[in-house]
This record gives structure tokens, C-alpha cells and sequence, in this order.
């Protein structure tokens, strides 16, 4: 060994203690890299699974309270609501495609149905507005449930497989994980006291349009306000609020549309959109085409009901993040919803003509906005 | 993971103590290193006393960098608590125009029938509820 170092040129203790250190640190690196790298993932992931287990744990303790204080339970509701926020959605099959979407609107009126009767159960004293805003909250409680969950799992199997591809995947998609648990809690905080969200922008600028005018049920959930705008007759619809509720904007339209005949000259949907990394929050954009989210049932109504009349649709869309889609609603956003209805005064005057019939629809959750 | 679920930061209390041995261990040996290589510099001997100099100093910048690691770790979650967003309503008064910006309130919703206008008596109403400033991070 001493003749190999002497052959390498150094012979004082310093160099052969280098010599060899260098040499380990070597083949440690050469043969364990992979295994130091998923090691440092998974810790990594297991970090973030902590966060994501304190996050869940807050919110089931806010829903908890957040229930007792409004909905004044006789028992202790701990116990339900543990068993709710193990509740999960079973979509219908889509083997056969044909009438899926009627197969999905029912399974979701059954579900919706089922959570108010649960809520209603749990809190006997909250109003319908307070009924809304607990099922919202307990919706973002199982959803983070739901996360943790999902996350956990992944974690388990690749730890206990030792895969290196499925630490890379769930390594990869962290990042939007945590915002997207950042964004929740934001919800959690905004629906138990009932704050409006990012989301609910397209109610807010349809909620300014309609107040002061007389404002009638339309289909489940459902507002409508006739206002005259630059003698136009416009029908403003919304979800009927202040309580947290989408409505079904799509039977709403579809019924304004067969009141008039089909006689409507266009229809504006308003909605908050997902902004792109770059752009700022609450600044505006128009569209073509119906401008609604979620599982599609809405949009399918909404497509539906205009091609049957040939009905032009226009969209304005107020840009924010997924975060600030489900958080307690930023300034820059109630600046965007001036900005819309700046916007729909100009495409009505400069789309139709006087005397021309109107909708415009103002999508998202009303959660803490009335009419 | 009971003890991890303690601790709420994903790492259980053995483990953090393994790791404050380990980093102890770390530091003594490092800053043993440095004092040879001192005493070798001083003696003359100037090859011995750069290497021993430089792993003493990688082995003290590892102990640090894992250290402030673990310390983040740890605190983080602990240090960041709930943190309520500073959420306004505006009532704004009809007639005269008049703006109050206060702090929300459970039951505050825009365009609900709020207070007394305290110049013209009218009763205002809440025209928007929104929050100001950048949202803390509070998980990560």
C-alpha cells in the first residue's frame, strides 16, 4: 500500500489521509448516489406530509368549532364530522359515454343533497346562508383530507418500494401541492366566517348589476334581475347568496332562454380565470364561449341552449390565481370586478342594438355576497 | 408516526436527538481537524496542516448547513402559527357618498343594509369586503 502512495508521489501522513478520504468519499458517491438522492426526496416529502397533516388537522378543528358556535349542536359533533370528511364522490362510468352528463348532474344533486342533510343535522340552529357556508367548509376540510391522504399514500409506497420514479413524480408536483394547501386553508379561514372568495367575482359583478332591483328564484339556487342597461333589457343571473353556493348557472340560462323564445341577442358569462404565471391579478380579458368551470354538466346545458337558438356568447374573465381563487378575495380583485362591469356596459352597446334581450350570467361562489 | 404526529413537523423526537449527536460528533472532530492542522502549520509541516485545515472546514460547513436545516425543520411549523388576514368591509352611504372602512365581522356580506351614515343619517350599505397585502406563507 505504502509503495502504491509512493508511486502516486506522496508519502507524509496528509497526503495519504487525502489520498484516502478522496477515494471513500468516491465510491460512496459512485455507489450510493441514487439511494442518498431518494433518501433526501423522501425526506423531503415526508417534510411537507407533516405541513400537510398540520394544515388538515387545523381545519377539522376549525370546522369543529366553527359548527359548534353556529349551528349550536345538541352533541358533540366531532364524531360526524370525522365521519364526513371520510366522504368521497364515485363518478359514473363513462364505458358508455352517451347521457354521461345527466348521469353526473344527478350523482352531484344527490350529493349535494346528502351533505346539507348531513350539515343541517349537525347544525339544527344555522340558517340556510349558514347551512352553505359549513357544507363549503366542510367540503374544503374533506378535500384536505382528501390531500393528505392521497399524498401519504404515494409516500408509504414509494418508501416502502424504494421506486425512485414515483419519489421523482410526487418530488415534482410538491411545490403546487403546498400552494395548493396554502390556498385551502385561505378557504377554510373565509368559509367559516363566511368572507367572499377569489372565485366569487363573477357573482360580485353580477350582484352589482342587480342591486336595487327586484330580484326573483330561478331554478335551484338561482337569482334573476331584469335591469334596463342602455335600453337594453338585460336578465342578470347569479347564485342566490350571501350563503356559499355555485347554483346551477346552466338551468338558469337555459330557463331565461326559453322564457324569452329564444329570442336573446347574447349572452355575457362572467368568471373568474386561472391567470398564467406573469399576469396580474384582477386585470380582465374577454373571451368567445361559455366561460363556467367545474365537472362540465353547466357547460354542457349552458352550449346546449345557445346552439339550439344560435345565441352568440361573449366572456369576461377576471384573472387570479388558484390561490386567490379560494382565499378571502384581494383588492386587485374587487378592482377587476369594476373593470367587468366597465366591460359588459361596452359590449352591450357595442354588440346589440336597443330593445335587444341580454343575459348575463355571473358565475362562481357567492359566498359572502348578496344581491 | 405517532411520535411524528406529536411533534406535528414530520420528523419524530428520537430523531431529532440522533441527529444532534451525530451533529455534535461532527463539529468536536472538525474543529480537531483545524487544531492539528494549526499545530502542524506552526511546525513547519505545511502539506499536513492544508488538509487537515480543509477537512476541518468542510467538516464544520456540513455540521451548519444540516444544523440550520434541522433548526427549519423543526421551527417552521411551530414558529408559523394561524395567521388571520386582515380582512376590510367598506359601507358606503348612498346619498352623500360617505366610505367607513372597517374590520370584518361573522354576518358582514357586500350589499347587506349596514349602520347609520354619520353625516347624512341614511343607512349605508356594504359595497365591498376584500383584504389588503400579500398572503403570509404559513406552511411553508
Amino acid at each position: 500500500m505504502f509503495q502504491i502512495f509512493q508511486i502516486l508521489g506522496s508519502t507524509t501522513t496528509a497526503s495519504i489521509i487525502g489520498y484516502l478520504i478522496s477515494f471513500a468519499i468516491f465510491i460512496i458517491f459512485f455507489m450510493f448516489w441514487n439511494r442518498i438522492q431518494i433518501y433526501t426526496w423522501l425526506r423531503d416529502i415526508e417534510r411537507n406530509l407533516g405541513r400537510i397533516k398540520v394544515v388538515r388537522d387545523d381545519a377539522r378543528q376549525i370546522s369543529i368549532e366553527t359548527l359548534k358556535n353556529v349551528g349550536k349542536p345538541k352533541e358533540d359533533p366531532t364524531q360526524k364530522i370525522d365521519q364526513f370528511l371520510e366522504y368521497f364522490f364515485i363518478e359514473p362510468t363513462g364505458m358508455d359515454p352517451s347521457g354521461i352528463v345527466w348521469k353526473f348532474d344527478h350523482l352531484l344533486d344527490v350529493r349535494e343533497l346528502r351533505f346539507k342533510d348531513e350539515v343541517k343535522a349537525m347544525a339544527p340552529e344555522a340558517d340556510e346562508a349558514q347551512v352553505n357556508n359549513l357544507e363549503n367548509l366542510l367540503e374544503a376540510s374533506l378535500d384536505l383530507n382528501m390531500i393528505y391522504k392521497v399524498v401519504r399514500h404515494y409516500f408509504l409506497f414509494a418508501k416502502r418500494t424504494s421506486s425512485q420514479f414515483i419519489v421523482i413524480q410526487l418530488q415534482m408536483i410538491m411545490p403546487q401541492i403546498m400552494e395548493l394547501i396554502d390556498a385551502y386553508m385561505g378557504a377554510v379561514k373565509a368559509f367559516s366566517t363566511g368572507q367572499p372568495i377569489g372565485d366569487g367575482a363573477g357573482a360580485f359583478v353580477a350582484a352589482k348589476l342587480m342591486h336595487g332591483k327586484e330580484a326573483r328564484k330561478i331554478e335551484k339556487d338561482m337569482v334573476v334581475s331584469e335591469v334596463p342597461i342602455d335600453g337594453r333589457r338585460v336578465f342578470v343571473t347569479k347564485a342566490e347568496g350571501p350563503g356559499g353556493n355555485v347554483g346551477k348557472p346552466g338551468d338558469a340560462i337555459k330557463t331565461i332562454v326559453d322564457e324569452c323564445e329564444g329570442r336573446v341577442s347574447m349572452i355575457i358569462m362572467i368568471d373568474a380565470q386561472v391567470k398564467l404565471e406573469g399576469e396580474n391579478s384582477g386585470d380582465t380579458a374577454e373571451a368567445i364561449g361559455a366561460a363556467i368551470g367545474g365537472i362540465g354538466t353547466e357547460k354542457y346545458k349552458i352550449e346546449d341552449a345557445l346552439l339550439k337558438y344560435k345565441i352568440p356568447v361573449n366572456a369576461i374573465l377576471i384573472k387570479e390565481s388558484i390561490q386567490e381563487a379560494i382565499s378571502p378575495m384581494k383588492k386587485e380583485i374587487v378592482t377587476g370586478v369594476d373593470k367587468a362591469v366597465v366591460a359588459i356596459n361596452r359590449l352591450i352597446s357595442e354588440r346589440t342594438k336597443p330593445g335587444d334581450t341580454v343575459i348575463v350570467a355571473g358565475i362562481g361562489n357567492t359566498m359572502g355576497i348578496g344581491q | 408516526m405517532s411520535e411524528r404526529q406529536r411533534t406535528g413537523t414530520g420528523i419524530g423526537v428520537s430523531t431529532i436527538f440522533l441527529y444532534f449527536i451525530v451533529l455534535a460528533a461532527l463539529f468536536v472532530i472538525s474543529i480537531w481537524f483545524l487544531y492539528v492542522g494549526l499545530t502542524s502549520y506552526v511546525s513547519g509541516e505545511f502539506e499536513t496542516a492544508t488538509v487537515m485545515a480543509l477537512i476541518g472546514v468542510i467538516g464544520l460547513g456540513i455540521s451548519l448547513i444540516v444544523l440550520r436545516r434541522l433548526r427549519r425543520r423543526i421551527m417552521v411549523p411551530l414558529q408559523q402559527p394561524l395567521i388571520p388576514l386582515n380582512v376590510l368591509t367598506v359601507e358606503q352611504c348612498d346619498k352623500c357618498g360617505f366610505k367607513n372602512v372597517k374590520k370584518f365581522e361573522r354576518g358582514d356580506y357586500v350589499f347587506k343594509t349596514a349602520e347609520k351614515c354619520p353625516k347624512c343619517g341614511t343607512l349605508t350599505t356594504i359595497t365591498s369586503i376584500y383584504y389588503e397585502g400579500l398572503v403570509k406563507k404559513q406552511y411553508q
